[in-house]
């Protein structure tokens, strides 16, 4: 039994890594050097990043770069719910990790998205060079082609996001989609 | 028409194009725009407020991330306005410096811009040359600051560290009218691209004034008006600011490709100053323990998406009391509600872009 | 612009240094600028908070023919005149100084919350602003 649930996960492992296509979703700074990741004296096509989609149904890897506010984090949560299974989380930028220089005194600013989303890779640096995007994701292409098929459900649950136990401030009654906290 | 069947529709905050997270609520009738409400806020850090519990120098690295694609600008306003309420003059070699590094700066935004107008209008090819032009000149940057984006590079009184080797940027400047040339021959007189933004979002003169916008999109407009002509960092440089009569989304296309060309002349200048003048001898204000005197404080640069200031109060402390941002994007952002009206829905992508709008200027 | 004309008309202001401190009749002062002096830019529109007096709003405004600046500077306390149908660039900036301060501008018809979500308590800015609402307890 183990020997066709084996052979069945490094074909799936091996063609879900090598080609990730990501969303394009660039807040702040860190999404510049994520363009400059695309264009072509570092290329990002060569690790089977083809296309950047722009709809969340289509694509599989999160590249969340930049800083999130109180404002936008409906949204980002809104846009990893609509992705589809198997997906991937890259946390680009100090301010995704943990808050980064506004973590001190900043009144809006959402401290860290693993406070809202699951993580796979975090990528500490203000902002990250091109080399330092492309090494992350040969990281996390890695830890795809060592996983299997039966444990991404435990993964997925053992990650408690704080903010589901508490009434945040993302919780309202009137959740409008038209609306999105703007009246 | 009736108002039962306008069809509301929300650009939202993530979209597949470059200004960032920048939210438009449409209400079309048909494919026509009939009214157009801007709504930001989604990346407000509260720079503002931060100023007021930090000290100068511990303020001095957050200023960078006001406009990324310009940071010098703004470190340059911060340290402007603390050199003028201490009374401190610049010697000459920093001056050329600091214009070195603003005007590549300028350079590198108005690169970025073309390649990213043009990927939002479906054309790809452009924006792969206009990165490999800009890599060029944030190699250089990470060899004089250490940092290819964001670098603290001036402080209160003059630079970091002395430029010592500048045979990187005259090979630059030499290469780049053969690039702008290539860049003008696939673009310029493309048919779709002429059709697509030539006498769309017409802007008059009148319009413009009213909104305060400044930059070049007044210049564009027919108004002359360039802060660099009165700046007393730019004494002694010779160079024309560029203006255009025709008011629509072309005339701001030529006239940002024609202010890179500006651009390179002023950094010639500056290199021979560099030459001139071998002596480092800035005076350093020294960070630690520093007071600004009681009283307001103000100064204005023009940055490339239009004019930005600085307004600092102060009541005698090692903080201030209030500081305040004034930029470029957030009047043309509040111009989108009229230049949108009547226009049809494919026009307004390129009527955006066409206005050079970066958010994080917008919410500080 | 000639400041001695201008104080036989408004006898009721004073000169502070460089800025023109005016007690009310805001948008008459502005519409008389604008109109006789060729004033034809708002560059921005300051709000100070001091304390006991008030807000302190500056307005700052520049004329393109004769390449000079001019400040005007009033204190208010929670309403004010707005000068948005003198300068369409205003519109933006009240909005900010509403959200941002708590000043409620009169006269303004898109008066709304800019930066904030609608759901925040409190107006940030103010010097008496305490950042300790219930419901973002999960981001310490």
């Amino acid at each position: 039994m183990n020997i066709i649930v084996t052979s069945i996960d490094f074909i799936l492992n091996w063609s879900r890594a090598n080609s990730l296509w990501p969303l394009t979703f660039a807040t702040s700074c860190c999404g510049i050097e994520m363009m400059q990741t695309v264009a072509s004296n570092n290329d990002i096509a060569r690790f089977g990043s083809e296309v950047f989609r722009g709809s969340p149904r289509q694509a599989d890897l999160l590249i969340c770069a930049g800083t999130i506010t109180h404002k936008m984090a409906p949204a980002l949560l809104r846009l990893y719910e609509q992705m589809a299974e198997p997906k991937y989380v890259i946390a680009m930028g100090a301010c995704t990790c943990g808050g980064g220089m506004f973590a001190e005194t900043s009144y809006s600013v959402v401290r860290g998205i693993d406070k809202i989303i699951p993580v796979d890779i975090y990528l500490p640096m203000c902002p990250p060079k091109p080399e330092a995007l492309l090494d992350a994701i040969r990281k996390l292409q890695n830890n795809i082609k060592h996983e299997s098929v039966l444990n991404r459900k435990d993964f997925v649950a053992s990650h408690n996001p704080t903010l589901k136990e508490c009434n945040g401030i993302l919780i309202e009654d009137e959740f409008n989609i038209t609306n999105l906290g703007v009246k | 028409m009736n108002e039962t069947n306008l069809l509301k529709l929300n650009l939202g905050p993530q979209h597949p194009s470059t200004h960032g997270v920048l939210r438009l609520i449409l209400e079309l009738d048909g494919e026509k725009i009939v009214s157009c409400k801007p709504d930001v806020g989604y990346l407000h850090r509260g720079m503002e407020k931060m100023a007021e519990k930090l000290r100068y120098v511990q303020y001095l690295p957050l200023v960078d991330r006001i406009d990324y694609l310009a940071g010098f600008f703004y470190s340059e306003l911060l340290c402007r306005n603390i050199e003028k309420a201490l009374e401190v003059e610049l010697s000459e070699r920093v001056k050329a410096i600091r214009i070195i590094m603003l005007e590549l700066n300028r350079i590198a935004s108005h690169l970025l811009w073309i390649g990213a107008f043009l990927m939002d209008l479906g054309a790809v090819s452009p924006f792969f040359y206009a990165f490999r032009e800009r890599e060029m000149i944030l190699k250089y940057f990470e060899k004089v600051t250490g940092q290819r984006m964001m670098n603290n590079y001036f402080v209160f009184g003059g630079v970091r560290r002395d430029i010592f080797d500048t045979s990187d940027i005259e090979e630059f400047l030499n290469i780049l009218p053969s690039k702008i040339k290539d860049y003008e021959r696939i673009i310029d007189r493309n048919p779709i691209f002429v059709q697509r933004t030539s006498e769309k979002g017409v802007l008059e003169p009148e319009t413009a004034l009213n909104g305060a916008i400044t930059g070049v999109n007044l210049r564009a407009s027919g108004i002359n008006y360039d802060l660099r002509t009165k700046d007393s960092l730019y004494k002694g440089y010779e160079f024309k600011p560029v203006v255009m009569n025709e008011k629509d989304a072309y005339a701001r296309y030529r006239a940002r490709v024609l202010e890179l060309t500006e651009s390179a002349e002023i950094i010639k200048q500056a290199l021979e100053q560099l030459k001139k003048y071998s002596d480092l001898n800035q005076t350093l204000i020294k960070p630690i323990g520093l007071i600004l005197p009681e009283g307001e404080y103000y100064s204005e640069i023009e940055a490339p998406r239009g004019l930005a200031s600085c307004y600092i109060k102060s009541k005698g402390e090692n903080k201030p009391y209030r500081l305040k941002w004034r930029t470029g994007s957030y009047y043309s952002v509040n111009l989108l509600r009229k230049l949108l009206k009547g226009a049809y829905l494919n026009d307004a992508i390129a009527i955006a872009g066409s206005l050079d709008i970066i958010l994080p200027e917008v919410d500080k | 612009m000639n400041i001695n004309e201008f104080k036989n008309i408004f006898k009721d202001c004073e000169i502070e240094g460089e800025k023109i401190v005016v007690k009310y009749d805001l948008v008459k002062v502005v519409e008389f600028i604008k109109y006789n002096y060729n004033f034809d830019i708002l560059k921005d529109i300051t709000a100070v908070d001091n304390q006991t007096p008030g807000t302190e709003l500056i307005y700052r405004l520049y004329s393109t023919e004769n390449e000079e600046n001019v400040l005007i500077s009033i204190t208010v306390g929670n309403e004010a005149e707005s000068v948005s149908k003198i300068f369409d660039s205003a519109v933006a900036d009240e909005k900010e100084i509403y959200d941002l301060f708590g000043v409620n501008f009169i006269g303004n018809d898109e008066l709304e919350r800019l930066y904030m979500p609608e759901s925040w308590h409190g107006h940030p800015l103010r010097k008496n602003y305490k950042d300790d609402d219930e419901r973002l307890r999960w981001n310490e």
